[in-house]
């Protein structure tokens, strides 16, 4: 990673890893705490975000419906500009968690925000699993879902940066 | 309360920011604006701004030492901080009490930010 980790404090970066399944998780830091693996200056965050970027947005989304009690302080006539970025981001696969609480550089919850729908039997993985292995992977996985169905304990609020600090591979 | 100027110039800045810095992933996560009668100044969270005017850097350091960690945040490198010390770079006279800011925006989603405890306690 190309910038220091006391500068990444300022900065509402997106950091990416998988779980077990090979689902894509990509969370948007906010600015504040960071996990360990970004600490090391041979991560391949920002050499994944590149590829991210290039990405097709190719794949329908769903937002989170109960964005608004969610992620504090957020106003109703502003989701639309809120969800900008995230949108695009579950459109190229990924399951994206936002901070819940801007307001406190300290706070490590975050929560589902978009998410891509896509059937595991008919279309192809957004990357090459070659590139799947530039971002950290989790020995779990902390979503529920399958073709059919997609639970409600998504949504529920989860401490990211303990999460991948205790339960990488 | 701030100009619909400075909060325009706000708003330009935020949408350059977002698609100068959104492929290199160093995206800011604060951004203000601030005035003084004709003097608008925009700027970011970031590390401690080089000069320091000593007007700020005086009622800072009665946190802590500047660049050093308190009550969550980094003494001195919060946006207000950086756009306040422009202008007083730029007029010395201004006492930091007659700057009037805009909210403090995440420039990815367009959220306003709270100000900080640091910040409270220097400006208001």
């Amino acid at each position: 990673m190309d910038i220091i980790f006391e500068e990444a404090f300022f900065l509402d970066i997106n950091w990416y890893f998988s779980d077990t399944y090979k689902r894509l998780c990509v969370v948007a830091s906010g600015g504040g705490l960071l996990p360990f693996f970004l600490q090391n200056q041979d991560n391949k965050n920002n050499e994944f975000h590149a590829i991210v970027y290039e990405l097709p947005e190719r794949f329908n989304s769903e937002r989170n419906q109960n964005i608004l009690e969610a992620i504090t302080d957020l106003k109703e006539d502003n989701l639309d500009q809120y969800f900008q970025d995230f949108d695009s981001l579950a459109k190229k696969g990924f399951f994206v968690y936002d901070k819940i609480n801007i307001n406190n550089t300290e706070d490590s919850k975050y929560v589902l925000v978009t998410y891509p729908i896509y059937d595991t039997e008919t279309d192809s993985y957004p990357i090459s699993l070659e590139n799947l292995n530039l971002i950290p992977k989790t020995k779990g996985t902390i979503i529920s879902r399958n073709n059919d169905s997609f639970s409600k304990t998504n949504f529920e609020p989860i401490d990211l940066i303990d999460y991948i600090n205790n339960k990488q591979e | 309360m701030a100009s619909e100027i400075l909060k325009r110039k706000l708003r330009v800045f935020s949408q350059h920011l977002f698609f100068k810095y959104r492929r290199t992933n160093k995206l800011p996560a604060t951004i203000i604006g601030a005035e003084h009668k004709e003097i608008k100044k925009v700027n970011h969270s970031g590390k401690v701004p080089n000069p320091m005017c000593s007007k700020l850097e005086n009622e800072l350091v009665k946190i802590a030492q500047l660049g050093t960690k308190a009550n969550g945040n980094y003494v001195g490198c919060c946006c207000e901080v950086r756009v306040s010390n422009e202008i007083i770079q730029i007029r010395n006279s201004v006492p930091i009490s007659a700057i009037i800011f805009t909210d403090a925006i995440r420039p990815r989603t367009g959220q306003v930010i709270r100000r900080c405890q640091n910040c409270r306690s220097v400006f208001g």
